[in-house]
């Protein structure tokens, strides 16, 4: 009998026990909203959203899980063994969209200079008045224009953007400078920064549109054959 | 020969772009405002400050409320967080936070 009650005892205790030690892994799906972001776990890139991904609490406490896309503000999560997304099985990240992002394009020239070798038939005094042409139709802030040196810088144009993580700034400004004059090549740069206290500025790695337009036309104009 | 030297000169020219192209991509990779590198840099650096509106009539509260936000954005100040402290169950004010705002010349 009292051996009996002892096997009953383990076998109680056992079940218990069993039943309350956490589980120490968990396959949950991660995804984003949009998706498609690139996810890093412990800032090693695992995969691109969605993906399933098996996270063992063994010896880690905790995972960061860093959510990155082109165009959007990157989001940082923390999961540990009770986090509610981790056992529901589904994590979920909602990226905002930058607005500096949806406000500038792509350029060759941003931060970076490109050389224009101008056509033949285009007298040096027409290229230097196409360029003209192609920044005040845009824009009248011109801050330097010395045709004799070759050389046309606008003023920066700001532009202010609200989000949820604070206010940025964003300036873009066109230079433009005579290389050779024979043949006729002219290079051109647009600098685009950004700024998060309006002291501060950081090279961006894209331009306003305008600078973007501004600089196409001078391209084709120039290159191109009447 | 003109034009032979004129060509060799345009090459030379051109060939220098890509050297200075190859120059830039070598360098470090850019702080972009989206990362979250980009945040925390710029956290220390926000002006931030908090007041505290004592009003338990819920309705005098918000007329304190518009008037303090009123102040505030007259000199430069707006509305980052609006927390109401409520003790017990108990409505007793608001918790504002402002943010200083750019100064663009």
């Amino acid at each position: 009998m009292p051996k009996k009650s002892v096997l009953l005892f383990n076998l109680i205790l056992f079940l218990t026990l069993s039943g309350c030690s956490a589980p120490k892994q968990f396959v949950a799906e991660i995804a984003t909203i949009p998706s498609g972001a690139m996810v890093a776990i412990d800032g090693a890139p695992v995969e691109t959203t969605p993906f399933s991904h098996s996270f063992d609490f063994t010896t880690v406490e905790e995972y960061t899980i860093n959510a990155t896309r082109e165009g959007f503000f990157e989001e940082k999560l923390t999961v540990d063994s009770e986090s509610p997304s981790l056992l529901a099985g589904q994590i979920t990240i909602k990226l905002e969209p930058s607005p500096l992002w949806e406000a500038t394009t792509f350029s060759p020239t941003t931060n970076n200079w490109i050389q224009v070798l101008v056509s033949d038939d285009i007298s040096p005094r027409m290229s230097w008045q196409i360029m003209i042409d192609a920044v005040i139709k845009r824009s009248s802030a011109i801050k330097a224009l010395n045709y004799e040196a070759g050389y046309l810088e606008t003023k920066y144009y700001y532009k202010k953007f609200n989000t949820k993580h604070g206010e940025f700034l964003l300036r873009c400004q066109l230079v433009a400078t005579l290389v050779s004059s024979e043949p006729l090549i002219y290079r051109i740069k647009n600098v685009s920064e950004w700024s998060g206290n309006g002291t501060q500025w950081h090279p961006y790695n894209r331009v306003l549109l305008m600078n973007e337009s501004m600089t196409t036309e001078i391209q084709n104009r120039l290159r191109k054959r009447y | 020969m003109n034009q032979f030297i004129t060509a060799l000169c345009t090459i030379f020219i051109l060939l220098s772009s890509f050297g200075s192209d190859w120059v830039y991509s070598s360098q470090q990779e850019p702080l972009l405002p989206e990362s979250i590198a980009a945040r925390t840099e710029m956290s220390p650096s926000q002006r931030n400050y908090t007041i505290f509106l004592e009003e338990d009539d819920p309705e005098k509260a918000a007329q304190l409320l518009n008037s303090a936000n009123d102040q505030y954005a007259r000199k430069g100040w707006s509305v980052f967080s609006i927390i109401p402290y409520i003790e017990g169950s108990d409505f007793e004010g608001f918790f504002v936070t402002y943010q200083k705002n750019f100064v663009m010349n």
